[in-house]
């Protein structure tokens, strides 16, 4: 039985341990809210840039190499884009996002893709970095509030790798995995394919690996008769890297909620776990007082016996 | 109440935040060809906009200028949507305060 000091000083360190993790999941509770009016914040603008592009599909024929590139049936190589957290104590939030680019990395390698690697967020390149894997661009220490500027780095580097020719190392697809933020207690890793645009956007069943091929909406033939300045094509050219960068800015959002949740979550049953923890060694060590207390009584009793007996 | 003048519905939007919104006598944009009057009843239009100060002159009276660079701006069913990467907010502090209040009052403006 460990002694009564080992038990105090265990007690006492879970103690101060339990009052980070409150601190901590205090922290993150109050981030969660922030986190949610950013997310509303960027609301209309998305939704602008949907309306517009619903417009310009109802209009134009799409013929733009974000929605269908010309050379990607042959050019293998595909971009994966893994949105990890700067920082830990968000329990399996980051292991989980990099268990499903394992699965699609995997997967795009069974079907004779070249997938290249592009992580967002401390953790997972320190994760790729430590496999000695190759990462083809990072992006670290914004995922706490990610700003518009932050998107457009991400969309302006991953818009330049797939516009460029097969020949020069160009992308045919872009696959985003990040974590939906459902509600408080749930959320889940997703799998997106942001490019070619599809502009109806349905997320990938991860159990079907045959579910890229999805119609494009109809046109609406309701939508009002557009007349586009300075010409179709420009307006096009403009907008839809603009609709990339503001879902990608989307996916950051609804990324740094679910992380801040996660780590919530994880926080609240760290918490819990130490105080129960503390509740056993407190118990431990008045057992083991108790014993010595006993033990006490039994030797100072003995020694009574023993002087009694040689007396008589 | 034959001279009331029409109205439209603006909504400028950047990036990260909603801007301004509110009903308005007319908007001046600088569309990628020059400047771009808006209307009421416009006809339909989607036009970039590079950089430069949307003017809008709303119901309230107030004349709003916003700075804006590299975005859109989509007219349709009498809804001016102004969609921006960023944008500053020109406008004297008071005229702020109005500004919120007329968004409020947006349905009944029509009726001055």
């Amino acid at each position: 039985m460990a002694s009564q000091l080992a038990y105090k000083s265990r007690i006492a360190s879970t103690k101060s341990l339990s009052k980070i993790f409150n601190a901590q999941e205090m922290i993150a509770s109050s981030h969660i809210a922030k986190a949610r009016d950013v997310a509303l914040a960027a609301k209309p603008y998305s939704d602008a840039i949907s309306d517009a592009l619903a417009a310009l599909v109802a209009h134009t024929h799409l013929d733009h190499p974000l929605v269908k590139k010309k050379d990607s049936t042959d050019n293998p190589r595909v971009a994966v884009l893994a949105l990890t957290s700067d920082r830990g104590m968000a329990g399996p939030y980051t292991s989980n996002v990099l268990r499903e680019t394992e699965d699609l990395l995997s997967r795009l390698d069974k079907q004779g893709k070249e997938p290249q690697l592009y992580v967002y967020g401390r953790r997972g390149v320190s994760y790729y970095k430590y496999r000695n894997r190759e990462v083809k661009a990072t992006w670290e220490g914004h995922t706490d509030a990610p700003g518009v500027e932050v998107a457009e780095e991400i969309s302006d580097t991953l818009l330049k790798a797939y516009m460029a020719p097969a020949s020069q190392g160009g992308v045919s697809e872009l696959y985003i995995v990040y974590t939906e933020f459902i509600n408080m207690v749930s959320q889940k890793v997703r799998l997106l394919r942001m490019l070619p645009v599809e502009v109806v956007d349905k997320e990938i069943d991860m159990s079907d690996a045959n579910a890229e091929e999805e119609v494009k909406e109809a046109p609406d033939l309701t939508a009002p008769l557009y007349s586009f300045e300075p010409s179709t094509a420009e307006v096009l050219d403009r907008i839809l890297p603009k609709y990339v960068q503001s879902r990608i800015h989307e996916c950051l959002l609804t990324a740094a909620a679910s992380e801040t949740a996660s780590r919530q979550n994880a926080m609240h049953t760290a918490t819990d776990n130490a105080n129960s923890l503390v509740d056993d060694l407190t118990r431990k060590l008045n057992a083991t007082r108790q014993a010595s207390i006993t033990q006490e009584l039994t030797e100072i009793i003995a020694s009574a016996d023993a002087l009694n007996t040689t007396e008589e | 109440m034959a001279s009331e003048k029409p109205t439209m519905k603006v909504n400028i939007v950047a990036a990260d935040r909603p801007i301004w919104s509110g009903t308005a006598y007319s908007v001046i944009i600088p569309a990628s060809n020059g400047q771009m009057g808006i209307l009421p009843e416009h006809e339909p239009v989607l036009t970039v906009i590079e950089h430069g100060s949307v003017r809008v002159k709303s119901t309230s009276g107030h004349q709003h200028v916003f700075t804006v660079t590299d975005g859109f701006a989509a007219f349709d069913s009498n809804s001016l949507t102004v969609a921006v990467e960023r944008c500053t907010d020109d406008e004297e502090p008071q005229d702020a305060a109005d500004s919120g209040a007329s968004a409020g009052s947006g349905a009944s403006a029509d009726a001055e």
